[in-house]
């Protein structure tokens, strides 16, 4: 188990130095100088060539890249070209919005997706089945962008329940505000996910169903309810624990349309108006801050796993 | 070795007809699906004779702005584009309004079909085209390539693949229409590879896999010959739904600005332009979203009804 | 049951949601005041920023949001009238005891600093002649995007190639300051009321040379009490402040937030103000609802939209080609784009300047005399060509709207979109040959030649970071541009203005098409709402109103 473990948290890393450097690569096809960025309106080229000089510009790619690596081991991703203010707090600062963002929505989508996939699967074909599969059908394949801007359009605009987007902190606005601010937000992305829970979990169950140990269990004379509790639901479910853990850990490196759509300060916006302003600190910062959570929850469930199923085998 | 073997020593193996019977029957029955095909059809025919269409149908062109004109709506002569910039709503000159240049949506929504549609199904084929390819070699030599292959798609797994897009368009400067295929059909290929590499461990090891090595077929003809067509109904499947996931995906380009470019209409850069309007003038960005949204849920509608037909157990 | 009990929970969030809404609404109240008011001293202004200040480090700072927050915390030897219009150009002591006195030849500038002002906490000490000496050398230290305008001071040049340790044109004597300028700049003053030239105190700024922002020390009536970026700047009162004080105890900046929310905020009387533009899809409502025309305030800047054209990129070397281009565009289109946020602009320099001459060298659209200057050039079927513009809104649409325009003449082209920050960069390099673009230009300082010499001189064009994008390089203009700049008597200037605007209009090098006017929405309670040409919305003029007793 620990060799097993350590081997994985090898791969980790190997994994963030991979993102890292496939990022970086990416960011040098792109002709424009980040000097004259930082520059500014009135730069003269010895200016220019001064800055090149001071962030490391005029060094061959892999010394840059190096030099960014060494640094982010140490947790100091530099400063960002537009902005000048340090990468990694700026990062800190804006994950608590992509948290609550995530967070919020997910719990939405658990408390309506998989509901209505349970139901769907004890009653499969019948009409509220039908209605929940088509309504979940609907759920996937909205543009979540468009969502964002039509709830906006109806319950911000139209009907001023709620604020045209922004976020507001608990320590300045209350719990209540914080809350009020992200409804329309954590309702348009559960909107999205809450199709997909639905769907798989309908899929797992039906499938369980067919299994011998629920037939087995239902010969037994065990009262239905104890069977779909503990055999049917305990088993299906399984599956999408995992996708959840997967799930959840990508949208912690920000949702980029969502945040982009209601104007939300969070990890997604930083690293698409760093894409934008080829500010590459910031964009190597929000990615690899993207890809921590994305590997961390592709671990974590594998860990989970190795622990509970005793069929997986540490390899 | 070379493969000489005589092609119709494998004709056994193919899908039987009955299979086909089977499944055309199950799907026949299956009325949702049915009804997302033939909306897929009705898209597609309005797309590919857009021209046509807009010609003798709406009379408008989608390129045409009226920045100046004016139209007569119920014996009122009114501007298309008023003073202050907003154009009119849905009438009957216009029958889903005209868009902040004085252009009628519907023939844009028309039009917009064509990106759309073409780029999700060149990009798909990008996609089917990786994966296959990887999916079958990893899984058929199985130990180091698969192992190697495994670890690359981990990597490419890790990277948040709606930021990777919008790197690669940003690095790419020019967004035309083969960059965007070729961008998505890049990030989004790992789904198809999961699911081919899933299906090739479990038919490499079944009898007329080892018949056609046993009469000396080489590795590429058991690979694409025998193999593939074995794995043609979870293709269907899963490539319809990529094709809605991929919508989705250049959409979302689209409306980050990175897709194909203006005076272009798509879906996507429709509902961009129109997004910071949407409280008061709905009509831009409502009807390429109802467009987006019922191209892509045919096409779910389609894949789940293939799958139930094709994958019998799952129903 | 289960489903019951989370019915209860649902219907409870909402009411608590409900709750929420209803107790910001009450913050408006329904003491409903006169228009006019009466300037109250004491209360909480909120103001709303989408993207806040680029820095507020004032050797950094360029931003207008920033330049608009930092003269209520910081000061410079000058500073302007606080007024609008014409009025707001002229300029006064700040930190400075008296106007300073010049020489006759022009090159001398003798100040004598103000006794007794102290800088904020934790620096507690008085503003001396030598904090001046120090912040304009630590511009060149930091490679500060201002530092350009203060290269005409003698040894900046070499202090910036790393010759020398201190500018040798900036002298100190005891609280008399110095400066020694290379050439007569009639400018100069202007340039030293620009935030570049704000004070600020050695042993700070030395300490925190990357991010002074974060350690800002004032010298204004207000202080930065907290700046969290992309959330809120709070500013409060300097208690070693001694001069004129502003009326409210404490301003708030909310950054982030988008700008239609902001409006929404200013309705409901949760915020005063934005420093944003209001969005164009607002606009149109707002003026048109008698509930809220009247707290629309419009102000003429001094600025300029235009559309360039590159003279060294074939075929706009060609005077007829740019001509056809100028009768083609038909600016009240473009006015549309920008929902009537200003005024036709047939001429470089905007009416807010004495200089100012309404043009009309190209009357249009003239889609016939433009298609018969192009067969004339040789471009009977028209060509092909770039335009670029930024991805802001209406940029985009304006691209569209221009490049329909063009090619109803047979100009055809293909519209390139970047970020302003890369934008700016692509158009101000020459290498780059960008063909023609959409840009536009606001005042640094209020004098033509910000215009006219910044953006049309030909021997200003520099490799990096050119702002005379045409790449216009006209001989006799450039002479008569600097002949003008060394000329201290403001009449003979501002009929030099007048030639140089005709002959470059006329040289086509550019299609102007918009003097911008400042819109701006602000809440019931507000009141001494005033845009500066150069410094903008001045916050400290602002004032909650007096409520009236019920």
């Amino acid at each position: 188990m620990t060799a097993y473990f350590m081997r994985r948290m090898i791969w980790v890393a190997l994994l963030l130095v991979g993102v890292s450097l496939a990022t970086f690569v990416i960011f040098f096809l792109i002709p424009a100088n980040p000097a004259e960025l930082v520059a500014g309106k009135s730069a003269t080229p010895e200016m220019i060539r001064n800055i090149e000089h001071r962030l490391g510009l005029d060094r061959p790619w892999y010394v840059q890249y190096w030099r960014f690596f060494s640094n982010a081991v140490r947790g100091n991703l530099g400063f960002s070209y537009i902005t000048q203010q340090k990468v990694a707090p700026t990062l800190l600062a804006a994950f608590p919005v992509t948290i609550s963002l995530t967070v919020g929505a997910a719990i939405i989508w658990l408390a309506i997706g998989i509901p209505i996939g349970i139901l769907s699967a004890l009653k499969p074909r019948s009409l509220s089945d039908r209605i929940a599969m088509i309504f979940a059908l609907v759920g996937i394949s909205t543009p979540v962008y468009w969502l964002g801007l039509v709830l906006l359009k109806i319950f911000a605009d139209a009907l001023g329940l709620f604020p045209l987007g922004d976020y507001m902190e608990i320590s300045r606005g209350g719990f209540l505000c914080w809350i009020h601010h992200l409804v329309l937000p954590w309702f348009t992305l559960a909107f999205l996910y809450a199709g997909w829970y639905a769907r798989m979990t309908r899929t797992n169950m039906l499938e369980t169903m067919g299994e011998d140990f629920v037939r087995t269990a239902r010969a037994k004379g065990l009262p239905e309810r104890r069977v779909v509790l503990k055999h049917i639901l305990r088993n299906s479910l399984t599956p999408v624990v995992t996708m959840f853990g997967m799930d959840v850990g990508y949208l912690m490196g920000g949702a980029v349309l969502t945040e982009t759509v209601f104007g939300l300060p969070g990890i997604g916006g930083l690293a698409w108006k760093g894409i934008q302003q080829r500010d590459l600190p910031m964009v190597m910062g929000a990615v690899t801050f993207a890809a921590v959570f994305i590997i961390l929850a592709n671990l974590i469930v594998d860990l989970v796993y190795a622990v509970l199923d005793p069929r997986v085998r540490y390899r | 070795m070379s493969s000489t073997a005589d092609n119709s020593s494998f004709a056994a193996i193919e899908p039987t007809s009955s299979f086909r019977q089977q499944a055309w029957q199950r799907f026949r029955r299956d009325r949702l699906a049915i009804a997302g095909g033939l909306l897929i059809l009705l898209f597609i025919a309005l797309a590919s004779a857009a021209p046509l269409v807009v010609k003798y149908g709406t009379q408008h062109s989608p390129f045409q702005q009226h920045m100046m004109d004016k139209i007569t709506v119920g014996g009122k002569l009114i501007d298309v584009v008023d003073d202050d910039g907003l154009p009119v709503g849905p009438n009957r000159v216009f029958l889903f309004g005209a868009d902040l240049t004085g252009r009628d949506v519907l023939s844009r929504v028309i039009y917009g079909g064509r990106v759309s549609l073409l780029v999700a199904l060149l990009a798909t084929a990008v996609s089917l085209f990786i994966g296959l390819v990887w999916g079958t070699v990893a899984a058929y030599y199985g130990g180091p390539v698969d192992a190697t292959l495994s670890r690359l798609m981990e990597l490419m797994m890790a990277f948040p693949i709606l930021l990777l897009a919008i790197a690669l368009a940003s690095a790419m400067q020019t967004s035309s229409l083969l960059v965007v295929v070729l961008i998505i059909g890049f990030v989004n290929w790992t789904y198809i590879g999961r699911i081919v590499r899933g299906q090739v461990l479990t038919l490499r090891k079944r009898e007329f896999v080892e018949a056609a090595r046993a009469l000396g077929a080489g590795d590429l003809h058991i690979m694409f010959r025998v193999i593939l067509p074995n794995l043609m109904a979870p293709l269907i499947v899963y490539t319809t739904l990529a094709v809605a996931g991929n919508i989705l995906f250049e959409t979302a380009l689209s409306f980050l600005g990175l897709g194909v470019q203006p005076p272009t209409p798509s879906w996507g850069n429709m509902i961009r332009e129109g997004m910071s309007y949407y409280n008061v003038a709905w009509w831009i960005t409502v009807f390429p979203g109802l467009a987006i949204l019922f191209t892509v849920l045919a096409f779910n509608l389609l894949g789940d009804g293939l799958r139930d037909a094709l994958d019998p157990r799952l129903k | 049951m289960v489903s019951n009990r989370l019915l209860i929970l649902y219907l409870a969030i909402i009411c608590l949601l409900l709750a929420c809404r209803s107790g910001e609404q009450a913050t408006e109240g329904p003491q409903a005041v006169s228009t006019d008011g009466i300037p109250r001293r004491g209360g909480k202004i909120i103001l709303l920023s989408q993207n806040g200040p680029d820095y507020l480090d004032p050797g950094l700072a360029y931003l207008t949001t920033s330049w608009e927050i930092l003269p209520a915390v910081n000061n410079g030897l000058l500073t302007y009238v606080k007024a609008s219009g014409a009025e707001g150009m002229n300029l006064i002591p700040d930190l400075a005891s008296k106007m300073p006195d010049i020489s006759p030849d022009g090159r001398r500038y003798t100040f004598v600093v103000k006794k007794g002002v102290r800088f904020g906490s934790p620096v507690n000490r008085e503003v001396t002649a030598a904090d001046f000496k120090y912040s304009m050398e630590r511009l060149v230290a930091l490679n500060s995007p201002g530092i350009g305008f203060y290269m005409n001071i003698a040894g900046a040049l070499q202090m910036s190639r790393g010759e020398a340790d201190h500018i040798s044109g900036v002298q100190v004597c005891g609280d008399t300051l110095t400066f020694r300028l290379l050439e007569p700049d009639a400018l100069f003053l202007n340039k030293l009321a620009m935030p570049f030239a704000y004070v600020v105190p050695r042993e700070v700024a030395e300490k925190h040379p990357q991010d002074y922002s974060q350690h800002h020390v004032a010298t204004g009536p207000y202080t930065i009490a907290e700046y969290i970026p992309r959330r809120r700047i709070i500013l409060v009162r300097n208690p070693n402040y001694t001069g004129q004080e502003g009326y409210a105890d404490t301003l708030e900046v909310q950054l982030g937030g988008n700008t239609l929310n902001a409006i929404a905020k200013i309705k409901k009387g949760q915020a005063d103000l934005s420093l944003d533009v209001i969005p164009s899809s607002e606009l149109p409502r707002l003026k048109r609802d008698p509930r809220y025309k009247d707290r629309v305030k419009i102000t003429p800047v001094g600025s300029l939209y235009y559309i360039f054209m590159n003279l060294r990129v074939k075929p706009f070397d060609d005077l007829r080609v740019r001509q056809a281009v100028c009768y083609a565009i038909d600016k009240r289109a473009l006015l549309k784009v920008w929902s009537a946020q200003g005024i036709i602009a047939n001429e470089i320099i905007p009416p807010e300047f004495p200089a100012f001459q309404a043009l009309t060298l190209y009357p249009g659209p003239n889609l016939d005399k433009a298609r018969a200057l192009l067969a004339e050039a040789g471009y009977p079927e028209g060509f092909k060509t770039d335009f670029y513009a930024t991805n802001i809104d209406p940029m985009p649409r304006l691209a569209e709207v221009i490049q329909a325009q063009l090619r109803q003449v047979g100009i055809m082209t293909t519209i390139k979109l970047f970020d302003s920050s890369v934008y700016y960069q692509l158009i101000g390099r020459p290498a780059e040959q960008v063909p023609m673009g959409a840009s536009g230009w606001y005042q640094d300082y209020p004098d033509p030649s910000n215009f006219i010499d910044v953006l049309f001189n030909g021997r200003r064009i520099t490799p990096v970071r050119n702002n005379n994008v045409s790449h216009y390089d006209n001989p006799r203009v450039n002479d008569l541009i600097e002949q003008t700049l060394k000329l201290m008597d403001s009449q003979v200037r501002t009929e030099n203005w007048r030639r140089l605007d005709r002959m470059i209009t006329a040289d086509a090098t550019i299609v102007p098409y918009l003097h911008y006017t400042n819109h701006a929405f602000i809440s019931r309670r507000l009141g001494g709402y005033l845009y500066h040409p150069s410094a903008g919305t001045m916050l400290t003029c602002l004032y909650l109103k007096e409520q009236r007793e019920r």
